[in-house]
């Protein structure tokens, strides 16, 4: 399953992160991750928006920027080192946001089959777009149910 | 003459030995410096293994620690957005 490439929203990997009770499938999508049943690829604009949120976090919070560089960062600092890099070409304007746009860019550069996310600008976004790109939208939850469909696998790693 | 090809000849020698020990030395370092980046990789898939499970749980215990709220890291993350919308 390995070859199953997914790219994942900030949101769902920040609150995975620091919420895990709070968040089970955010939680078991990362452990997937962990266990490289998925393929997590990630572009440098992700990959800065995941850091900078983070670091952002321990300012918000007035925490040692030290402490928290050596007891947390460096942990997250490995994590994402060992996700597959994407360098997009094509920028395109799908969503409503901006700053969306960086995820749907990194799926098609990498020709990922998910994008997980629940953010409700990105899972607007229409079939027809994901049908050309031939990947689908869903949350962690869903995307829980994907893998543990075969059929539903199979269909969408048609590539 | 003789006496001058010998001496050159000497010092060639010379040099040559110089070299190959330098060239031992070179070899040495790379030799520790390879033996270091094998021990470095052998690190990193010890971490490997784990990261996730590590940095979630450094994390979920930074929350702990600090009452961090789920609308605290929503204003970080829209802080960020903000900052990289500016920049574009």
């Amino acid at each position: 399953m390995l070859e199953t490439k997914i790219i994942v929203d900030t949101n769902i990997i920040i609150n995975g992160l620091f919420f895990s009770n709070k968040y089970p499938y955010d939680v078991e999508l990362l452990k997937m991750i962990e266990k490289k049943s998925v393929n997590l690829i990630i572009s440098t604009d992700i990959d800065k928006e995941i850091r900078d949120t983070v670091m952002m976090i321990a300012k918000i919070k007035k925490y040692s920027l030290d402490k928290f560089d050596e007891k947390i960062y460096c942990k997250i600092n490995n994590c994402l080192n060992l996700a597959t890099k994407v360098f997009p070409r094509i920028k395109t304007n799908y969503s409503k946001h901006s700053l969306d746009n960086k995820f749907i860019d990194a799926v098609i550069e990498s020709g990922s089959s998910y994008l997980i996310s629940n953010n409700i600008d990105l899972t607007e976004i229409t079939d027809n777009i994901q049908d050309m790109y031939n990947f689908k939208i869903c949350s962690p939850f869903q995307f829980k149910l994907f893998v543990a469909s075969k059929n539903v696998r199979i269909k969408f790693n048609k590539k | 003459m003789d006496d001058k090809n010998n001496e050159n000849k000497q010092k060639t020698n010379k040099n040559s030995k110089e070299q190959q020990m330098k060239g031992d030395n070179d070899m040495g370092a790379f030799i520790t410096e390879r033996d270091k980046k094998i021990e470095l990789n052998h690190k990193d898939i010890c971490i490997e293994d784990s990261c996730w499970s590590e940095a979630m749980e450094a994390c979920s215990q930074f929350a702990k620690e600090t009452n961090l709220t789920e609308d605290e890291v929503k204003e970080a993350l829209k802080r960020v957005r903000n900052k990289n919308n500016s920049r574009y």
